[in-house]
């Protein structure tokens, strides 16, 4: 198969798909070629995309791939659509999200020590919108529940993966840059 | 001398999340060096938020005051005639540390924080179909019907039936609690991938677990952790995990 045919396969699925679809979920779709040539007409076809002309791009997201539109044409599209506007967290949500985020798995109790207040209300919160899971118990005194974060968190900030978030070492030349500013 | 803090404009004071993070916000606005707090003047200006705080009317959580005890208690230790003997100062040098770290902590976490609110507005501008459409249903090698809570309650007066004919009525002392029964079950699911729901209940000793594990699952299903599903009508039940859930990276890609 050529590799402008897998890409327009490849194009096709994504134009219906209304999740990302991983490079897994396409090999095994288009069992005729190997996942090699697959990924490599997934990135010229990425290339393509995001040539500036277009309104949509093709994004890497919660490790798989989605075609979505690009942040200056919001206007617009807000226009046609009736869309929700998306949830914006609180800063005590996004705070305990980093941790979980960071630190994962983890319980109440951890995050409520690093916090320094008391987290149950927040981490309801964020159960409910489906950004972290409950993973199971610690088999500690009082068998808190441990917490992780959800595909849905990927998706909510855009993000690859976890891996996409620097290091907190990183954060920390970070933070001493700035403070070495003036 | 020092200022005492917001005489003019006190409606401005932020809302503090807990008492590390009046504390960085002290250190901020001060330009102090976080890794050489001096403890007696930041006691001070804790304080002095504190008594802001109390004139509002703001609630003052516990947490703040445990806070507030710990520096005056740090304080106090400077105040001692020095050199402090030796004990004494190994535990100051301990708390001070414990609080400097806890402080970086924090300090990090709320820079991860901002980063993610970045994220968020990058993303919030940005559209995919998933946003429009209906979620469409798991592919799996079954069709299933999503079952309904009568279709729940159904096979659980089954299992209730049999156990009923099958077993003497004794007093069990156990105790069950509904939150554990809820971690046993996504505890089982996580290592299985997926559940019978008659198979799960035959396997329970008592009236009381059955009724406990039922609570549990109902429980699950309301906070959408769990999917309850039958291949047709009035079959079998299956207990699945959340859609959602799915691909999350844990290597159980069970599709």
């Amino acid at each position: 198969m050529e590799k402008g045919e897998i890409k327009a396969i490849i194009e096709a699925l994504l134009c219906l798909s209304s999740e990302p679809i991983s490079l897994e979920q396409m090999a095994n779709v288009i069992d005729e070629v190997g996942k090699k040539s697959i990924k490599e007409a997934l990135d010229e076809l990425i290339n393509d995309y995001n040539g500036d002309s277009r309104g949509v791009r093709v994004v890497e997201i919660a490790g798989g791939v989605q075609l979505a539109t690009r942040p200056q044409y919001n206007r617009w599209i807000k226009k046609h659509f009736v869309l929700s506007s998306k949830t914006k967290l609180t800063l005590p949500a996004l705070e305990t999200l980093a941790i979980i985020a960071y630190q994962q798995p983890i319980t109440n109790p951890e995050i409520s020590a690093i916090r320094g207040v008391d987290s149950t209300g927040v981490l309801k919160t964020l159960l409910e919108k489906r950004l972290i899971r409950i993973k199971g118990r610690k088999k500690v005194v009082g068998r808190p529940l441990i917490y992780v974060t959800s595909r849905e968190f990927l998706i909510h900030f855009g993000l690859k993966n976890l891996s996409e978030l620097p290091t907190l070492e990183e954060f920390e030349q970070i933070i001493t840059a700035e403070e070495k500013k003036p | 001398m020092e200022q005492g803090v917001g005489t003019e404009f006190r409606v401005r004071l932020p809302a503090f999340e807990g008492p590390l993070d009046l504390l960085l916000h002290i250190i901020y606005t001060q330009q102090i060096d976080i890794h050489d707090i001096p403890i007696a003047s930041i006691t001070q200006q804790y304080l002095d938020y504190l008594n802001l705080m109390k004139e509002l009317n703001l609630d003052i959580a516990s947490e703040f005051l445990l806070m507030a005890a710990t520096l005056i208690y740090l304080k106090s230790k400077i105040l001692l005639p020095q050199p402090l003997p030796e004990e004494d100062k190994e535990e100051y040098d301990q708390l001070q540390t414990e609080l400097t770290t806890q402080l970086l902590e924090h300090q990090r976490f709320q820079q991860v924080a901002r980063l993610l609110r970045e994220k968020e507005e990058e993303s919030s501008a940005v559209w995919s179909r998933s946003e429009l459409a209906l979620p469409t249903p798991p592919r799996r090698e079954e069709i299933l019907l999503q079952a309904t809570v009568f279709d729940l309650v159904a096979a659980f007066h089954k299992v209730w039936q049999s156990k009923r004919e099958e077993k003497p009525l004794y007093l069990v002392p156990d105790r069950y609690i509904i939150e554990e029964k809820m971690g046993e079950i996504m505890e089982g699911l996580h290592q299985k991938g997926k559940l019978e729901f008659l198979q799960l209940a035959r396997e329970l000793g008592s009236w009381e677990e059955l009724i406990v594990t039922f609570l549990a699952l109902l429980e699950l299903g309301r906070q959408q952790l769990i999917l309850l599903c039958q291949t047709t009508r009035f079959k079998e039940i299956l207990i699945l995990p959340h859609i959602k859930e799915g691909a999350n990276g844990d290597g159980k890609g069970g599709d």
